[in-house]
């Protein structure tokens, strides 16, 4: 009982999409019927990014996009001929049997899967190249940073704090290794004295207690 | 008290200490005020802490007794202040910091030391932009290593990218082609 709609939703989409697919091939006939000249240059014209369709198996097929765009740069002032002056049969197949036509529309695909070819290293070169160069900014400011605040810089805050009570060499300090927790050290140290004068006296240590 | 430290500090060795237990005890002894946050300075480990504690008590004595300027006290106990002033994290403070010691010292004023060498803005500061110069640090290496590890570091990604750039660069001539043999037509 609980399987009988589970059965009627996909009868319900199959109907749907034979019903696209009628109304589809409905108008492609009609199409044909209607422009079958510029239906005759299409197919042959574009046969390579047809070709590039079939062949390509990377995900989103950018070869037939890329081999396709050229492909119609070359094919398209044919079809514009077509739809502008003698839109018959004749018309198509002499177009179609010139081999300047030809050269021109296949040459355009070739063109096309050559930036397919050569576009992709060049882009990744050049990803390549922002990618280190926005590294190398980094460590320049890394370096900057441990410049001015020491190597303890660079230790994460969960080694700090396992590591607390445990002074880090710092090599940068003239005298003595630097102190990791200079707020605890001075604690026990009194507020600072103003540099007050007798007539001025400042917040000097003890002085509240 | 403070006068004679500061006639023997032309004849000691400046890398003595001009304060011992004797002399705290003795300061103790005879200075009536509370300094017992001075003396628990005094008391910890740690040499900054001692000598932040001893400037501060000379400094507390000296504007207490309306001691005159102690030139001679105020280079001995200045002389000792490095490790004090190495507890900032910031170099530029340091040097800073060291800049401006001999200028004060010159003055004979231990409050001034003091003020210069245990400031508690100064130290707040320090503390504060030093945590955001670790936080920047590791923002910066997290950013390092999601480009050297990451998707970017992966040549099928970026050879997929690669392929993406140039279908959209053959799709916009194809569009930008085709509109101009439209115009051109119309025209």
């Amino acid at each position: 009982m609980a399987r009988a709609p589970a059965k009627q939703a996909p009868v319900k989409g199959n109907f749907k999409k034979n019903q696209m697919t009628l109304w589809l091939s409905v108008a492609f006939v009609t199409v044909i019927i209607m422009s079958l000249p510029t239906v005759l240059i299409v197919v042959f014209g574009l046969l390579p990014t047809f070709v590039a369709y079939v062949i390509d198996r990377a995900k989103g097929k950018p070869a037939a996009y890329c081999v396709g765009g050229i492909n119609i740069c070359g094919v398209f002032p044919y079809m514009l001929q077509l739809w502008t002056g003698d839109n018959s049969m004749n018309a198509a197949i002499n177009i179609m049997t010139d081999v300047f036509v030809l050269a021109v529309m296949y040459g355009a695909a070739a063109f096309g899967w050559m930036i397919y070819q050569s576009l992709p290293p060049i882009v990744t070169t050049f990803m390549t190249v922002i990618a280190q160069h926005r590294v190398s900014t980094l460590r320049a400011q890394q370096r900057e940073l441990v410049d001015e605040w020491g190597k303890d810089v660079s230790t994460p805050q969960e080694i700090l704090d396992l590591g607390e009570g445990i002074e880090l060499v710092d090599e940068s300090a003239p005298i003595e290794e630097p102190d990791p927790e200079p707020q605890a050290a001075a604690q026990p140290a009194p507020e600072p004295p103003n540099a007050g004068t007798a007539e001025t006296p400042g917040t000097v240590p003890g002085e509240a207690t | 008290m403070l006068p004679g430290l500061d006639n023997v500090a032309n004849n000691v060795d400046k890398k003595l200490k001009p304060l011992d237990r004797h002399i705290a005890a003795f300061i103790t002894a005879r200075f009536r005020e509370n300094i017992d946050p001075h003396l628990a300075a005094l008391a910890e480990p740690k040499e900054s802490s001692f000598l932040i504690g001893m400037l501060s008590l000379f400094a507390y004595m000296q504007w207490k007794l309306n001691n005159e300027d102690l030139y001679g006290l105020s280079s001995w106990v200045g002389s000792l202040l490095a490790p004090a002033i190495n507890t900032y994290y910031s170099r530029s403070t340091r040097r800073e910091i060291e800049d401006e010691l001999p200028r004060v010292i010159r003055t004979g004023r231990l409050p001034e030391l003091f003020e210069l060498v245990d400031n508690a803005e100064n130290r707040r500061e320090d503390t504060e932009q030093y945590a955001v110069a670790r936080f920047e640090y590791a923002k910066a290496e997290d950013e390092i290593q999601e480009i050297e590890t990451g998707d970017m570091s992966d040549p099928e990604t970026t050879a997929a990218a690669g392929a993406k750039v140039a279908a959209m660069t053959s799709v916009v001539i194809s569009m930008c082609f085709v509109a101009v043999m439209i115009v051109a037509e119309v025209w």
